[in-house]
């Protein structure tokens, strides 16, 4: 009607807006002080560090524009590398280094940059372009991924990542974020990206948005979107389970990446993940929310016991 | 939940003190619904012209208030006179005008203005006794025939106007007493003696008729009839009660209204003008408030002048309130959270159509501007500082442009705050870069759409006389927006987005 859904028949399938969101979800389970944890993707790093979460290596930080005087000799032994401001939101301000050709870096969609391009970039982040509220900021070097083979032909330059959304250290659902030219390579659905839901059970897809619009096929690359399968799943969720306790937020979206050698990785935590997720799922977050809630007495699980259950109470 | 419940027993108490102070400044207070009801203010001038004989002049104006339906100050006078307020041994005020002045002709203007209350306790005083009358012996059939006719009436009004109906017919037992070519004076002095033989208590008294846009208009006598404690006004020529809203009476009696010492060769004319003005205003200025709290610690006790400004303080929170419906309850996205509630004042002072063209002027300039800021990389409070300075090199191009053109509503521009027009232009315009040109529009067209709700809202101009009559009533659009808090059911934004999930199942 109108291209309005009625809401009753979201209501009924548990779809969470945004206001049930805010207020239930961010405003009940996450206390402001803990957002600095997450916001700051160097303290994010630092914290994975001293719990034992694998992150892509930190390869530098600059945080003061004199220190880009260096930045010749940091960049000198690298080949591939990922730049980004510490406080930056949505994706704003990555810069992300395949190769190198003479002297010149290569970005993901083949252009160049020199040298004073990078100095450029970094003293932008500095300055706070990318940052919210315009704050000035840090900039982290880390390495590059190389992403599991799982997802060739799967994204279109750019990383494809998988977000699981942990509510009071259950994962309770996923999807994976996979860049299309319309989203210039980033993962960030509202700009663009397929959204691919995964069965919390095993990592098997179970539908795919464009747009808030179902589709199959990725628009770029044509590949069967339901192919797709995820290696890893039960370390990806414990991996992300853990992120519970290692910074106490209740309601968190947890961002990993899966690197041909390394496995899973931990690329940031977000206090205030969005809702697009449910449209990739094809299913509202509110009945695994109750579920979640009504069994709150097993307090002192482990992450495994946690990811265990989830997958028990959630498998499609 | 607990928080919930709290928040509920607050929005209720919010309510319940809110919907309470409206009604009881409605009820009891009698406060108006709304400061927009017009009250008709008579404008009366009264121009007197002599011819100064002596250096020392002054005029005693004995134009006292006995209206009791009424409230009258004289609000300006021209001249080099000084006036000063003496009360009469009536009770009476007077007020006198002295100057100095070379001989000659001499003018002075005095502006009364005059309004009529709708009600008041205003006390009649009770009629003083008359002497007996003393007609001459072959009088005495006539008068005591006519009293007799008049004492078979019942209402002293209804007495007096047959009297007076008689006066004009040729009654036989009234030409005895009365020739048909009797002047007024006579007439009023007649009618007076037989109806306190008749048992009516009257008195006359001079006035003037009040007909909007007249000028030169002459004082006339009036038959004032005492009927259940109330004073009635006769007009003696037309023969019908007059209204109280609609003359004003200056002098019980005959004696002169003004008296003039130093003068002479007096003429004094009347000319009035009905006005409207804010009911409000005209009543707080003349019932001299203050007799409730509520009034007393309140906006009025403010100077009138401070009062606007507060006036336009307390619509802000609705233009809040637009935003936070639009916000929460729809979900349109804007360009800064409160920006369009900003734009919506300008647009109260530039109306809304010349508002929008000039904001959009100004906006598309600057993003064009801005454009070319991007490609130099510099650093942010220098770059906004950049937009800043280019917003106000827009203002001074759009106002100058259209003063050429003579366009007279460009020149408004400037109600346009630099700084917030600044950030909207930088805003935007990374936005632009971000996410593309589709965002802009959204935020862009959803700024405008808000700030457009917001001033029809806040334009209006009952919703602005209720808030501030009653600005207690924001009590109640904090807990509308305190409700708002806490809705967590859907938005519209919502609605439309999950729809494919339903198309799903």
């Amino acid at each position: 009607m109108f291209g309005f859904a009625n809401p009753r028949q979201l209501k009924r399938l548990g779809v969470i807006g945004m206001n049930r969101r805010n207020i239930q979800l961010i405003a009940a389970n996450n206390p402001r002080h803990l957002y600095p944890l997450v916001d700051n993707k160097l303290r994010t790093k630092e914290l994975c560090l001293k719990t034992g979460i694998a992150t892509p290596e930190l390869l530098a930080v600059f945080s003061a524009q004199y220190e880009l005087r260096k930045l010749g000799e940091t960049l000198e032994r690298l080949d591939g590398f990922v730049i980004k401001p510490a406080q930056g939101s949505g994706g704003k301000g990555i810069l992300v280094i395949v190769g190198r050709e003479g002297d010149d870096f290569v970005r993901t969609d083949g252009s160049k940059i020199d040298i004073s391009g990078i100095r450029r970039h970094i003293s932008n982040i500095l300055s706070g372009l990318y940052s919210l509220g315009g704050r000035n900021d840090v900039a982290i070097v880390e390495a590059l991924v190389h992403f599991a083979p799982c997802f060739e032909g799967m994204s279109f330059e750019g990383v494809p990542d998988i977000r699981v959304i942990v509510y009071q250290g259950y994962p309770v659902m996923a999807m994976t974020r996979l860049s299309t030219h319309a989203s210039h390579g980033k993962a960030n659905l509202h700009q663009g990206a397929v959204g691919v839901g995964l069965n919390i059970q095993n990592g098997t897809t179970l539908r795919a948005v464009m747009r808030d619009n179902p589709i199959t096929f990725h628009p770029d690359t044509g590949k069967d979107l339901t192919a797709l399968n995820i290696p890893h799943w039960n370390e990806l969720l414990s991996l992300s389970a853990r992120c519970y306790e290692m910074t106490g937020l209740g309601y968190l979206g947890v961002d990993l990446v899966l690197d041909e050698k390394l496995g899973p990785l931990l690329m940031e935590l977000n206090a205030r993940p969005g809702l697009a997720i449910q449209l990739a799922n094809g299913q509202g977050l509110l009945p695994r929310i109750k579920t979640i809630d009504a069994t709150e007495k097993h307090k002192h699980q482990s992450p495994k016991q946690r990811v265990l259950l989830s997958q028990a109470l959630f498998g499609a | 939940m607990n928080s919930r419940i709290q928040i509920s027993v607050f929005i209720c108490a919010l309510i319940i003190l809110g919907v309470g102070a409206i009604a009881y400044k409605n009820q009891v207070l009698s406060f108006p619904l709304s400061t927009s009801e017009d009250q008709e203010v008579w404008s009366v001038e009264i121009k007197l012209s002599f011819e100064s004989t002596e250096d020392a002049v002054t005029v005693a104006l004995n134009a006292a208030d006995i209206n009791p339906y009424r409230r009258t100050r004289i609000t300006e006078h021209s001249g080099p006179f000084q006036r000063n307020k003496t009360t009469l041994e009536n009770g009476y005020e007077a007020v006198t005008f002295e100057g100095e002045m070379p001989p000659g002709k001499q003018e002075l203007l005095i502006r009364y203005e005059t309004l009529f209350l709708s009600s008041t306790d205003y006390e009649h005083p009770s009629p003083e006794p008359r002497p007996q009358p003393v007609f001459l012996d072959e009088e005495k059939q006539s008068v005591e025939d006519i009293t007799a006719q008049l004492k078979r009436l019942s209402s002293p009004k209804e007495k007096a106007l047959v009297l007076l109906d008689m006066m004009h017919t040729s009654d036989p037992s009234m030409r005895r007493l009365l020739s048909e070519k009797a002047r007024l004076k006579e007439r009023l002095e007649l009618a007076q003696n037989i109806l306190s033989l008749a048992g009516v208590p009257t008195k006359t008294a001079q006035g003037l008729m009040l007909r909007d846009r007249k000028r030169n208009t002459p004082i006339q006598q009036f038959l004032l009839v005492y009927e259940d404690g109330a004073w009635l006004t006769i007009d003696a020529q037309e023969e019908y009660v007059v209204e109280p809203n609609r003359l004003i009476l200056f002098q019980e009696g005959e004696e002169p209204l003004i008296e003039i010492y130093g003068g002479r060769n007096t003429e004094l004319r009347f000319s009035m003008l009905r006005e409207y003005r804010n009911a409000l205003n005209a009543s707080m200025e003349n019932q001299g408030a203050s007799k409730s709290l509520f009034i007393d610690f309140s906006i009025y006790s403010l100077p009138i002048s401070e009062q606007s400004t507060f006036k336009l303080l307390l619509i802000i929170p609705l233009g809040a309130l637009v935003v936070v419906i639009l916000r929460n309850l729809v979900g349109i996205r804007t360009s800064g959270t409160f920006m369009p509630v900003l734009i919506a004042l300008v647009f109260l002072q530039t109306e809304l159509i010349a508002g929008l063209t000039l904001f959009i002027l100004v906006i598309s300039i600057g993003l064009l501007l801005r454009s070319w800021l991007s490609r130099l990389n510099l650093l942010l409070v220098p770059r906004i500082a950049s937009v800043l300075v280019f917003v106000i090199i827009i203002f001074a191009a759009i106002g100058i442009a259209s003063h050429k053109l003579g366009i007279p509503w460009g020149l408004k521009v400037t109600f346009f705050p630099m700084i917030i027009t600044a950030w909207t232009v930088e805003r935007l315009s990374i936005l632009w870069e971000e996410e593309g040109p589709r965002e802009v529009a959204i935020q862009g067209f959803g700024s405008l759409f808000t700030a457009i709700l917001s001033y029809l809202l806040m334009s209006n101009r009952y919703v602005e006389d209720f808030v501030f009559l009653y600005p207690e009533s924001l009590l109640l659009v904090l807990a509308a927006i305190l409700t708002i808090g806490n809705y967590s059911g859907y938005r519209l934004s919502d609605l439309r987005r999950f729809k494919s999930i339903l198309e799903h199942h």
